[in-house]
This record gives C-alpha cells, structure tokens and sequence, in this order.
C-alpha cells in the first residue's frame, strides 16, 4: 500500500546521493562546532575478530550533567531468578518523597530508555530488593498519591508487546547522584504498588491487563523480574507519556474501570524536560565492545549525558542530525529513513530501550536465517547464521512529511549481526554487552530498529519534541550520531 | 498503514450481524466479516492479482487487514493502532494460548517486542510510542509468489 510513497522516497535518495556524491562522510550535516566529542564515524563491524561499531569514547562521568551507565546483568533478582539482561543500559538514581525530604533511596537498576518517556519505579524493588530505606521510601510515595479534583488515586497502565505494567502515580524528587542532574517533584508511576494492584487494594482494570478478555491473560509485568529492572528512566523523543500510556482515576480501580484523559499535573514527563538547564535531550554514550561480546564493559563504562549543546561538553560536534518525522504513515510511528543494502525502510528509528538489532525484510541476505525449533526452541525473533558476522552496509537519513521524504543529511549506519546462539553462549553464557545481536524486525517489514547494540561506540543524541533548539539543528524530535 | 490503496477500492460498509467467532488467520471471508463487527469497524476489499486485501478500520482508529488467497482464506494479517488489538479474536482462541504460551516460554528481545514461529503460524507483535503494530501468518496458506513483506 506504500509503494508509490517508498518509489518515491527512494528517488529522492537515489537523487540525494547523486547530489551528495561528492561530499565525505556519508552526507552533508548540520554539524556544529566539534565541541567535547572530538572523535567521529563508524568503522563498520564485518570482521569477525575486533572491535564493532563505532570508535567514540565515552566521556568521564561528573558534574554538571554526566551519568555513568552499566551494562551488566541487571538486577539482583533478575540474576537469582536467571533471567539476565542482555545489552540493557542501567543508571543508578537517588529517589526522594517530596513530602519528606530526608526520606530517600539510592536505587540502581533503572533502565535508560531513549524510546519511551517518563519514571517508573518497581514498587517490588523498594519493598524487598534489598536497597537501603527502600521500604521507607515506598511508605512515603504511597503517602503523596497524584490524585485529581476529587482527591482520587490516579493510576498508569503502560500496555507491551504482549503484557503491561500498571501502578499508581506519585511524585518524587530525584538526582543522577554523580552528575548531580536534579529534578522536583516528577510525576512517577510505582508499577505493581501493592496498594492498587492487591486483591484487597482493587484491581487492575481490564482496559489496561486484557481488553480482549483473552485466556490466557497477557503477562502483568509489575514486578523486577518480569519488568527486567528496578525502574525505566525514560529519555525518548516525547515530553510525556500521555500518547503511549492509559491513565485512570479510579484507585482503587475495579475491573470494569475506563481510562480518563489527565490533565497537567497528573501527566508522567521525561524527567529530562525537568532539570535547571540541560533538559533537552540526552547523548547515551557506550565503549565500543568486542565483537565476541563481554560482561559489563567499563573501560572506560557508558554514559548518559544530559542536555545538547547547553554545556562545553554537549555539542553536536561530529554527529549527524536526523530529523525525526512525526507524520511518518508507517507501522512503526514516528521515523527516520535507512537504506540497508539498498532496500529502504522507511519506519526506522534509534532505541536503546531495543535489546537488538531489528530487521526484516529484502535486505536480509539468506545467510541469515530465523533460528529454528533444532537449535532455540519455537519461538522469538532472533538470527543464527554460520557464516560468522553478516555484514549490512547502510545509511540513515533525516525524514520529513506524508508520504516522508528523506532529507539531505546522512549518516553511516553499517552494522553487521552474527549468530544468536554463539552470543547467548559464549563467555560462559555471561555476556551482556553483545554489538552484533539481531533479530527479525518481523511487526514492521519497512523498519529498521537500531537498538542499544548500535550505540556501542557511538554517542547518540535523542533530542525531545519541543526542547530548547540546538544550534544548527531542526527543531526537535530529532536522533544524531 | 494510513494510505487508502492505490488499486480501485470496493467499499462495503456491511451492516451484517455478527457470524459465530471465528479465527480470522486460517479463516475465510466470514471470519474476517466476524472480526469487523467484533471492532464494530467498518471495511473496505482491494483486490488484487492472486490476493485481496480486507481492511478493518476502527473509529478509534485501528486498521486491520487481512489477505485472502485466491482460495478464500486468510493467509495474512496486519494490524497498527492506538490499542493492542484482539489477538485472541484475529488469531483465535486456540492459537492465540499457543502463541502466548510460547512467547512467554521463549527467550524475547524486550518488552517491546513479541515473536514466535510456530509449526503452523507466525505472530509478529511490537509497541513503540503508544502505537501497537504487528503482523501475523500462516506459511502454508501464503500464495505461491507472493512475499510475507507484502503482509503489511
């Protein structure tokens, strides 16, 4: 049904890189002064031994506004319970009652998530994860409940893949304790609150667990196991969660509650939109890891830093800006351009909150095969291949408009994927950071995912629909690299 | 997903009351007439060379479509939309325990991200910003000729 609209697009990119033939590096750019990241590009990933990705080293974190990352096996009770994580970014976070103010927890743990946006705490994690005055910190959210005019509870329910999360809303200060990045009084979600979700605390609405009705019901993930972290930090591309997220203003809610429409105030922000200067947007920065895959690299660790282009150490420099285009038609919602081995897929988009590299459809080559019921069980979208690392040779381009045209700017986006079974087992079955992860993007045949695996090496930029502009940049949404 | 197809468009806005449940994957044109009441959408037919397209829209704004073979019988849906749509009701009830079993019995990406193959059918499920997306098919019903990218 898109065809004329992707002939077209491809036209216009066939047109581009005639135009752009003889400009270096992929493109021309809205590349600022090269400020503190002073290395740039990608080296590609085909070979088999090495490094992949990128060569970008992550910046020292500190003040004002650099926040290490891990990349490790996640929670203690995601390991205890053998269920790893596998390329998932975690921060650690002070969180505060803003009711009182000496009542705080250091949690580690929170998913950094560039594809969605907003705070949630796993009120598991407080009760019983073994983090230090967890359990008083829970006691004093659950005493500062978001409530509308009437003084009820609201509660947030985001809906997954196949599952959902659900919990009620608070508010809480936090800081990034090593960057000192501050934020009051922000909207938070508390999935799995025991006070909302319990038989005897009111159930879960069914417009939020099981629209359908459906048996068996779609898996609640409320606690750190299923979630896969203590909590999410999300720093995507929109200011709030309103258009991803159902509210209710019924706690306790019953079965048969309908989600209401929130109004401000009751509305879970990027906390980014909430920090003193540098709130608009963040450059998730991770080392280049070997192509065998590692534990937990950190030499030097990843980081998360916050603003672009608001301090001497957030600039554009090197990096490609491309325009995120909120009018994209496709499945996938708002996109970028990527042309894969020539074949264009126009629902593209960057998300660390992906755990692999996705993509289906005509650009994958036949060495890369599905794996099968013989070597990984029925299910999931992972690929095997024995040809070693199986090379894509890409470039990713700025979108605007309906039907999306792409725009002039470019950037190398080469990745390469190998075998999932070969990442999942070797090292002991401890890797965690693995670049050549891949997997069918099998929901969207027209989108490439470029997950966390591609931020390795890289500094990526996600700058948040209507933040402060950056220098020679569009308005936001935008990705860079 | 949001473009009316480009080939002459039969719409039919069917006010038929709602046949018995049936699973539109591996139905027929009954099956997905089912599905539309179940949406309370309304659907229009695009047919095409070996294959025709059935699409569901909702006034909530879910579209679903569904392709029927040249046989009469759905070898394909698609689905994008503010909801997660009625997985039970488009892959039926059997098939949709085996796809939630197995999806959760197997190792998935994240909680974006939901696929399993199994001996008879695929199921491609995924959310990103609010937006539900996904594809779902079963092999041997896909025409000759015809590629499951074309499910979409």
């Amino acid at each position: 049904m898109k065809g004329g609209a992707v002939r077209k697009v491809l036209a216009l990119v066939l047109i581009s890189a005639f135009i752009f033939a003889g400009c270096s590096g992929g493109g021309g750019g809205y590349g600022g002064s090269s400020g503190g990241s002073s290395s740039g590009g990608s080296s590609g990933g085909s070979s088999s031994g090495g490094t992949c990705c990128g060569n970008q080293v992550p910046l020292t974190a500190g003040p004002p506004n650099v926040e290490p990352l891990v990349v490790d096996q996640g929670p203690a009770a995601s390991i205890a319970a053998n269920s790893p994580a596998i390329n998932t970014a975690f921060v650690t976070i002070q969180v505060c009652a803003t009711n009182a103010p000496g009542t705080c927890a250091t949690i580690d743990h929170i998913q950094v998530d560039t594809g969605s946006s907003g705070l949630r705490l796993v009120a598991g994690a407080l009760s019983s994860g073994g983090i230090t005055g967890g359990p008083a910190l829970l006691a004093a959210l659950q005493a500062k409940y978001v409530t509308n005019a009437g003084n009820v509870t609201m509660t947030n329910c985001v809906p997954f893949a196949i599952g959902f999360s659900y919990g009620s809303l608070t508010t809480t200060n936090i800081t990034l304790p090593v960057s000192t990045e501050t934020a009051n009084g922000v909207v938070t979600q508390l999935i799995g609150d025991p006070n909302y979700v319990s038989a005897g605390g009111g159930n879960i609405p069914l417009s939020c667990s099981n629209p359908g009705n459906a048996s068996p019901a779609p898996p609640e993930m409320d606690d750190v196991v299923s979630f896969g972290a203590n909590g999410l930090l999300g720093v995507g591309i929109s200011p709030d969660d309103s258009s991803a997220a159902l509210y209710y203003a019924c706690g306790p809610c019953t079965t048969a509650s309908n989600p209401v429409a929130p109004v401000a105030g009751q509305i879970v922000q990027n906390p980014v939109t909430l920090f003193a200067m540098d709130n608009n947007g963040t450059i998730v920065q991770l080392p280049a890891v070997p192509n065998a895959g590692t534990t937990n690299p950190t030499s030097p660790p990843g980081v998360i830093v916050f603003g672009i282009g608001t301090e001497a150490n957030n600039k554009l420099g090197s990096a490609k800006v491309l325009a995120v285009n909120l009018q994209n038609p496709g499945m996938s919602g708002p996109a970028i351009t990527a042309v894969v081995n020539g074949t264009t897929y126009n629902d593209s988009f960057l998300d660390s909150g992906t755990n692999f590299l996705g993509i289906s459809g005509a650009a994958v080559p036949g060495s890369l095969q599905v794996c099968s019921s013989a070597n990984n069980g029925p299910g999931g979208p992972w690929y095997c291949t024995n040809s070693g690392l199986v090379a894509f040779t890409a470039t990713a381009y700025g979108q605007t408009g309906n039907p999306p045209v792409v725009t002039a700017v470019s950037q190398n986006a080469d990745f390469s994927i190998g075998d999932t079974l070969t990442a999942f087992t070797a090292n002991n079955g401890n890797n965690t950071a693995v670049p050549n992860l891949g997997g069918q993007n099998g929901a969207d045949p027209e989108s490439v995912d470029f997950g966390l695996p591609f931020f390795y090496g890289r500094y990526v930029f996600t700058a948040i629909e209507g933040g402060t502009p950056v220098a020679g940049a569009p308005p936001a949404p935008w990705f860079a690299y | 997903m949001k473009y009316a197809p480009l080939a002459a468009i039969a719409l039919c806005l069917s006010a038929t009351a709602a046949a018995p449940a049936l699973a539109a994957l591996k139905g027929d044109a009954a099956s997905v007439e089912a599905d539309r009441a179940h949406m309370k959408g309304f659907s229009q037919v695009t047919p095409g060379a070996g294959y025709s397209v059935h699409e569901i829209r909702t006034p909530e704004g879910m579209v679903v479509r569904e392709y029927l073979s040249a046989e009469g019988k759905v070898f394909g849906l698609a689905w994008q939309g503010p909801k997660r749509p009625d997985l039970q009701q488009l892959l039926g009830p059997e098939r949709y325990a085996e796809f939630a079993k197995a999806a959760t019995a197997t190792r998935q990406p994240d909680r974006r991200h939901a696929s399993v193959q199994l001996q008879d059918f695929v199921v491609h499920s995924a959310v990103r910003l609010g937006n539900f997306y996904g594809r779902a098919w079963a092999p041997e019903l896909v025409p000759a000729g015809v590629s499951t990218d074309q499910i979409k």
